[in-house]
């Protein structure tokens, strides 16, 4: 009896001490965090309006240098080339750059600076294109920038990034704009401190915008939270891929994203509030072309087109799609794979990309070929194949879309046109508007990067390289210099 | 009105400083400004040509005539073209402020594809020292400017 109630006073001791150092801490954890806030609010003030007489004396200082120098220019006689030379003389030149000499040119003196900012607003003379860059290292959990590969450059790396993207997740590109995933719970400090009181609030904030790394512009997209599915499917890796129809400052813009869990389509535009469903599943790849969405779904006997109108879709409806049955080509892209043990072997599977051309309105689908292993866990069912033997692209078909009665006719040769296939973005580009230096790297070829998860050899699982359509070669291109444990590859032209 | 060479008359084109060239008209005419003269049948004295020096006058004519030449083949022209923009900076200027201002634009589109290739892959110190242009901004700008746009400049 006795040590009944002892045992029971020990409990309620217990208890009380263990609620009152809990509330306790809670209690220090939001004054801390009340405390940082109000301290960073302060400081931010303190900067803006210069209340700090140190503040105060440099930014005096800083006025009188920028007289002396407006003096001294007023007096030395200056260059007829920074200031007689017409605009539209200027504009023929600059037409001619690409944009890191166009970047560089406006660094050389005030007017020369305005030339490029007044082009740059009215649009008349853009830079020349770029040649396509690989993106890698935008992942979520990782604590790397992006960075940038040139092929074209020796492969040297570049950072044109005006914003550290570290722990982002970034889904696709269109024309100088990535397309990114950003939750505070996916980058490493809100992983690290997922106890703190700040981060309850952040736990379903993810984000999805453009973001331009050249000019630092974004453009928000509505959350991927307003998706009406169940919320432990809402994660970071949410999209498999975003493709969207134009550059996001374009108000005709539309998004289009296809779902990680189970390849259903959702669709916004960038003013929207919340993304629209449709009903769809199972999409590979997509593509969009003048108001219409057209996707392939695939079944182990044959292939589907998926055809979506956007041009009549009020927001909240859940939008449907056409189907058409397309006996050929023949695509395997279920393929069998042989059990061994813990371990699945495919053969001879497809893996599909949709690539549109802008400059012939031409719907183009690659199929590549590959062979791979890849270890089975029953128990855990990892968002990534954990690969032992990564695929390696064995070859590569080319088809175009005979939109008068869907169908695929086979594409022999690209003529001018270079392909760029990676998972999240893919693009057609003419290899005469892009001033090629290296010999190597001409029309009538694809230019291919994809990374694959493996563990054992982290190495291996990328694969970047080049296949000529005319004798069907291949040349790989090395990647050593690159992180290759996150290498997850994106092409990305970057333009202002 | 015919511009053949065989039929073709002299016009003078008379420079900023006072120099008077002699010119046939089919070269002439390559010079949008001065094809509308001639139109306009107010080419008989010789036409005054204010924003041009006699030396630019001279290269410019030196140009029009190679390209009013038929017999010239395109890769052969292309080679002329590529000697007769090796100049230093200052024959440049005169050169595109001339061909702007007579409106050839094959003259024109070739030397500001020059000035371009000038320009390209070139550091800004670099630039302002072959273009002889001075560094007008402050240092707060200037760091500003470097901080925008660091990976252009490595």
């Amino acid at each position: 009896m006795w040590r009944m109630m002892r045992m029971k006073a020990r409990n309620i001791l217990f208890n009380v001490t263990y609620g009152t150092i809990q509330v306790g801490f809670v209690f220090y954890r939001l004054v801390r965090v009340g405390l940082y806030e109000l301290a960073m609010c302060g400081l931010g003030q303190l900067i803006k309006h210069g209340l700090h007489p140190r503040l105060l004396k440099t930014k005096r200082r800083c006025r009188r240098r920028g007289e002396e120098s407006d003096e001294l220019k007023t007096l030395s006689s200056s260059s007829r080339w920074s200031d007689h030379l017409p605009e539209e003389v200027m504009e023929l030149i600059l037409q001619r750059l690409c944009l890191n000499d166009y970047l560089r040119f406006s660094a050389v003196c005030s007017s020369w600076r305005s030339v490029v900012a007044k082009a740059i607003s009215n649009k008349r003379c853009r830079p020349t294109p770029h040649f396509p860059l690989i993106m890698f290292g935008v992942f979520a959990y990782k604590n790397l920038n992006a960075r940038f590969l040139d092929l074209c450059d020796k492969g040297r790396v570049s950072m044109p990034c005006r914003e550290n993207l570290y722990g982002r997740y970034c889904c696709g590109s269109v024309e100088g704009w990535l397309i990114l995933t950003d939750g505070f719970m996916w980058r490493p400090e809100g992983f690290f401190n997922f106890w703190s009181p700040s981060s309850l609030f952040k736990f379903e904030m993810v984000n999805n915008y453009f973001f331009n790394p050249v000019t630092g512009a974004k453009v928000m997209l509505p959350s991927q939270s307003t998706i009406p599915i169940r919320r432990s499917y809402i994660s970071v890796y949410f999209f498999v891929k975003v493709v969207a129809s134009s550059v996001p400052t374009n108000p005709n813009c539309v998004v289009v994203g296809i779902c990680r869990f189970n390849g259903m389509l959702v669709f916004c535009r960038p003013s929207d509030k919340a993304w629209t469903l449709t009903q769809t599943s199972c999409l590979l790849d997509v593509v969009i072309h003048g108001g219409k969405v057209f996707g392939i779904t695939s079944s182990r006997a044959a292939h589907f087109i998926v055809v979506i109108d956007l041009l009549g879709a009020a927001p909240g409806c859940i939008l449907k799609p056409k189907r058409f049955l397309i006996p050929q080509p023949q695509i395997d892209a279920y393929a069998f794979c042989r059990r061994q043990g813990y371990t699945r072997v495919a053969t001879n599977k497809d893996l599909i990309h949709l690539v549109q051309d802008f400059a012939s309105g031409e719907v183009l689908m690659v199929v590549q070929t590959v062979d791979f292993v890849y270890k089975h866990d029953s128990l855990v069912r990892p968002m990534f194949q954990d690969f032992i033997v990564p695929p390696k692209v064995k070859h590569f078909r080319v088809f175009k879309l005979d939109r008068s009665w869907p169908r695929w006719i086979q594409v022999e040769s690209l003529g001018d046109r270079i392909l760029f296939v990676s998972f999240q973005a893919s693009m057609c580009v003419s290899a005469t508007s892009l001033s090629l230096a290296d010999p190597t790297i001409r029309g009538n070829c694809i230019i291919f990067a994809y990374d694959y998860i493996c563990r054992v050899s982290p190495s291996s699982g990328c694969d970047v390289g080049v296949f000529y359509l005319a004798d069907e070669s291949f040349r790989r291109l090395p990647t050593s210099n690159c992180a290759p444990s996150v290498f997850h590859p994106i092409w990305f032209t970057p333009n202002l | 009105m015919s511009l053949s060479p065989s039929t073709s008359k002299m016009l003078s084109l008379k420079s900023s400083d006072g120099k008077v060239l002699e010119v046939e008209e089919h070269v002439a005419v390559l010079c949008e400004t001065i094809k509308s003269l001639v139109e306009d049948g107010c080419a008989d004295s010789p036409i005054p040509l204010a924003n041009v020096d006699g030396a630019t006058l001279g290269n410019v004519m030196e140009w029009c005539k190679k390209h009013a030449d038929q017999k010239a083949s395109a890769d052969d022209l292309e080679d002329w073209d590529a000697e007769f923009v090796e100049r230093d900076q200052g024959e440049l200027y005169h050169l595109i402020m001339a061909a702007n201002y007579l409106n050839i634009k094959g003259l024109l589109d070739l030397i500001c594809q020059k000035v371009a290739d000038m320009i390209k892959g070139k550091h800004p110190e670099k630039i302002r020292e072959i273009f002889n242009i001075e560094n007008d901004f402050t240092p707060e700008q200037q760091e500003q400017i470097r901080k925008d746009n660091s990976w252009a400049f490595e």
